[in-house]
């Protein structure tokens, strides 16, 4: 058993990727072209894939406040209003009140422009995503909308005046799950059934999507063998799929079921892919409980994160104390920021008591 | 008086040449609307049917026209969207330089409408605005067609007439 360690990236191996010479990805691509995976972007994809999106006037006012390199966590634009840069620790609002920073204050048209950049300029193909409140965008970052909703005559609540544009730069930190391998490996060459615990913010997305990764390309040293992965992604988090491909590494076996309820996705990919391992992110409620003790019992090794502190909290919800208590997860890892995002507080067999 | 009945024919020949490149220039303005209709009715399928996003859809559309049209379909389709970093509105102009004058004026106005509409609005309100234009363009094309016989033999006779006068005025 560990505790108290964080996370860190650890290189595992190469996947093989295609950039031009100067990194950057061709702009004749199509939707179904392979964006190469990175490493940990931090300022790189943003300026890379973000600022291009933006207008020019907001993009000269953001390089004129930040630094190069400067890690950006998020980019929020919103209508009438002074751009905010948030970076890891604090944020950065271009109101002009202070020497350097210039004030900058983001247009309707700007916002409407933006929009219809980051949508491919085809808003009609994404109505589904626009009425989730948010779009992925190649690189895998995501864009919440804001503003004035309006509730549809078929129920769905949808904006229909964006005022705000919220850019969350996607970080895929691989070899986050390497450290972790060999105490979440099973007997049979897969990961065992692993419960993935924390509070939000502290990485469990994280180290389920490089725990996806170990699976499909496997890790010897941890005596883990190359597994077909299925993936039900429901709110495009883990592998961030843009025109239904991955933009995060999520390994080369992976097969991925972008935006589908979880319950029926489970069910869905056991059956269209016929996984050895199966993934799915923040499990909640008693239908994506029994969905997953569904899936074990199909033989598939099941990875899945769920919102809590401790083991000791989630037993006191009624689905996952069946779920923990019926030996359906072998392992647990609960995770913290009490060192930063990714502390391991604990990561062992699942305590059945 | 050899000569002066090969002066005849070269003017006679010219004014009719002049005529039959008037009428085949009507003939490749109907063309070109034709193809903008076939144009127009792939964008609507692929919106319609497989939703796909804009770029690619206006590229598909260009491909299956062919000609001056289809030629500013790809050029619009290739430049603009995510990839490209610019709307449809942004690269109509310069896509209109580059394929020329071969587009007749009532698409380049109809297409001008078209472009502030496209990808800005949900599906149903998308297919409408493509729909509209598509009825716009079958209806000038119903006029333009019937008119054109007319027209066409009117220009060649018109070719051949201003021929054989300009020859007796300068005999």
């Amino acid at each position: 058993m560990k505790t108290g360690i964080v996370l860190a990236p650890r290189r595992v191996g190469r996947t093989s990727v295609d950039r031009n010479p100067d990194g950057r990805v061709p702009a004749d691509r199509t939707h179904a072209d392979r964006i190469p995976f990175r490493e940990d972007p931090g300022w790189e994809s943003f300026e890379r894939e973000v600022l291009p999106l933006v207008p020019d006037r907001i993009r000269r006012g953001i390089l004129g406040a930040l630094p190069r390199g400067t890690p950006v966590n998020e980019l929020r634009i919103r209508s009438g209003l002074p751009v905010c840069i948030v970076l890891p620790r604090s944020d950065i609002l271009l109101d002009g009140s202070r020497p350097g920073i210039p004030e900058i204050v983001a247009s309707r048209e700007e916002i409407a422009r933006t929009l219809s950049l980051i949508s491919d300029c085809s808003y009609y193909a994404l109505e589904s995503e626009f009425a989730g409140g948010y779009i992925t965008i190649p690189g895998g970052h995501r864009v919440g909308l804001s503003g004035q909703a309006a509730v549809w005559t078929d129920g769905t609540v949808r904006i229909r005046e964006v005022s705000g544009l919220c850019f969350r730069i996607a970080r895929a930190v691989r070899g986050a799950g390497a450290s972790l391998a060999k105490e979440l490996a099973g007997p049979d060459g897969r990961l065992a059934s692993t419960l993935i615990v924390s509070p939000p913010g502290a990485g469990k997305t994280t180290l389920l999507r490089d725990l996806c990764r170990i699976s499909g390309e496997g890790m010897p040293e941890a005596g883990i063998r190359p597994c077909q992965v299925g993936i039900v992604d429901e709110r495009s988090e883990i592998a961030a799929c843009y025109g239904g491909i991955p933009q995060h590494d999520v390994g080369p076996r992976a097969d991925v079921l972008d935006r589908c309820p979880k319950a029926r996705g489970l069910m869905m990919v056991m059956r269209s892919a016929g996984p050895d391992v199966v993934a799915t992110d923040e499990i909640g409620g008693e239908e994506d409980a029994r969905a997953v003790a569904a899936a074990i019992s199909g033989g598939a090794v099941v990875l899945a994160t769920c919102h809590g502190s401790s083991l000791e909290q989630l037993k006191m919800r009624p689905y996952s104390r069946w779920l923990i208590t019926e030996g359906y997860f072998d392992k647990a890892v609960v995770l913290s920021r009490r060192k930063g995002p990714g502390t391991v507080e604990y990561v062992g067999d699942m305590p059945r008591a | 008086m050899f000569l002066k009945l090969a002066g005849a024919m070269f003017i006679v020949g010219t004014a009719a040449a002049a005529g039959a490149g008037a009428a085949r220039a009507l003939e490749e303005e109907i063309k070109e609307l034709r193809r903008l209709e076939i144009a127009l009715e792939a964008l609507s399928s692929e919106v319609s049917y497989m939703l796909r996003p804009l770029p690619a859809a206006m590229i598909a559309a260009g491909e299956r026209a062919g000609g001056a049209v289809g030629e500013l379909f790809c050029l619009m389709g290739n430049r603009s969207g995510i990839s490209g970093r610019r709307t449809p509105e942004d690269v109509f102009l310069s896509a209109m330089e580059e394929t020329g004058e071969a587009i007749p004026r009532f698409a380049r106005e109809t297409l001008g409408e078209l472009v502030k509409t496209l990808g800005t609005s949900g599906h149903k309100e998308q297919l409408r605005y493509i729909d509209m234009s598509i009825d716009r363009v079958r209806s000038f094309l119903r006029s333009a067609e019937g008119d054109y016989e007319k027209k066409a033999r009117m220009y060649r006779h018109l070719g051949v007439l201003t021929g054989l006068a300009a020859v007796i005025v300068l005999i």
